[in-house]
């Protein structure tokens, strides 16, 4: 039997700051299986990890792309923190045997991340997302990816419009072409049937988001052919390592 | 006979949806009072105007959640896990502005406006209404460019999700 893999989301969520390097190793420290984070690319082409598209640097909004690693690594989150690099993830969770999912908002993105994992020798640890905020379709979002490189893994997060899952929105033949692993859902929406659904058109169920103990603990029991539900996505991943151990044991 | 808002003073033209269901004369106060299926029984002098009583409702609403944070400990328990952000609430075409800061097991909640919020929601009276009572999805009316938000929107998406958290304890509770 399967258990849910849990990936704790810019870190240790809403604890701490976010989307830094030591929120990145105590999320490794609570014990969860992956890191959910969001990359941009600094004007050189390094990939940095940020979930903003600007920083407001001297009272005005730059974009990352426009800004260089220098730059980039002089602005300051909250605590005094930095922007982390991809590269340097990689580094100090070299002995945690994590995974890595990241969200993109372009493909040049998830390429310049294929060209880093593959350096580090990780490309099968990584996973790109397409974000449930944006408006392409998967087809458009993937296909330059997926001609790039035949074997990363890939995500989709259903569009966080719809508030009920139809087949078509789920873009399934889509999925099925481009060699797309997943169907990300927001928790608010996941149903046994919603979940049925997926694991018949023979894709994993990830659920993003999850918070509250109830739903927690209602997501972790859901099975359906005796498995549960592959992975879920979370801002208190404590909290779901915690019950996850408890309740899938 | 002229109508005037107990809230802003300006002449009532209209009257609030689903108000002035039932006029009638209160014994003891001696004065007319009616039942408004929002509001409960009220005296006619404390009548409010359509956008009054819309303002009304959402800070109703908002201190439902309020007390809730107060007297419920799975509420209470799920707000800890949040470190305090700011939510600023701006209803269109008025200058009705509201704000709630959640997280280290509270939940406060005032007119106006606030320093430094996470996240701000603009919208209009009747679409802020129906996401703070659950008819609306936040999400939804966002992607249809019925609801615009500023800043975090993580902090917006668990801001709505503590909302339904509310909804469905409150229905549990037996809550309207």
């Amino acid at each position: 039997m399967n258990r849910t893999f849990v990936w704790a989301h810019r870190g240790t969520g809403f604890k701490g700051t976010q989307n830094c390097l030591s929120s990145f190793i105590n999320a490794a420290e609570m014990g969860v299986d992956g890191i959910k984070t969001e990359a941009k690319l600094s004007k050189e082409g390094e990939v940095v990890l940020s979930f903003y598209e600007s920083l407001k640097i001297n009272g005005e909004e730059t974009p990352i792309r426009a800004l260089t690693l220098e730059e980039i690594k002089k602005f300051k989150l909250e605590n005094n923190k930095t922007i982390p690099t991809l590269r340097e993830v990689f580094e100090a969770l070299e002995n945690y045997n994590l995974k890595y999912n990241i969200d993109i908002m372009e493909p040049e993105v998830g390429i310049k991340i294929i060209d880093t994992a593959k350096e580090f020798g990780l490309l099968d640890r990584i996973e790109l997302g397409k974000p449930s905020i944006h408006p392409d379709s998967l087809s458009k979002f993937y296909t330059e990816i997926r001609k790039y490189n035949k074997n990363v893994s890939l995500i989709n997060s259903v569009s966080l419009k719809y508030t009920e899952f139809k087949d078509e929105y789920l873009e399934i033949e889509d999925m099925r072409k481009l060699n797309v692993e997943g169907i990300n859902v927001n928790f608010n929406f996941v149903t046994f049937d919603l979940f049925k659904r997926v694991k018949d058109f023979g894709f994993k169920f990830y659920v993003w988001g999850v918070l509250f103990k109830r739903k927690m603990e209602e997501l972790l029991t859901m099975k359906y052919n005796g498995n549960y539900i592959d992975a879920m996505m979370s801002n208190q991943p404590d909290r779901l390592v915690k019950y996850r151990d408890e309740l899938q044991n | 006979m002229t109508l005037r808002c107990s809230g802003c003073g300006n002449e009532i033209e209209t009257l609030p949806l689903k108000c002035a269901h039932s006029i009638s004369f209160n014994d003891e106060t001696h004065q007319m009072e009616c039942y408004m299926e929002n509001c409960g029984t009220i005296e006619i002098k404390e009548f409010l105007c359509e956008k009054c009583c819309a303002k009304k409702s959402i800070m109703k609403l908002n201190k439902y959640v309020e007390q809730l944070a107060l007297e419920n400990d799975e509420f209470k328990e799920e707000l800890a896990y949040f470190n305090t952000k700011i939510f600023q609430g701006k209803v269109l075409n008025s200058d009705f502005t509201f704000w709630v800061e959640f997280g280290d097991g509270v939940y406060l909640c005032d007119k106006g406006v606030k320093d430094n919020p996470a996240f701000t929601v603009i919208c209009s009276h009747e679409t802020m209404l129906k996401v703070f009572n659950g008819q609306l999805e936040a999400f939804a009316e966002f992607f249809n460019g019925n609801l615009k938000i500023e800043g975090d929107l993580q902090y917006a998406v668990a801001f709505f999700d503590l909302l339904k958290l509310a909804s469905e304890i409150n229905n549990e509770l037996g809550g309207a």
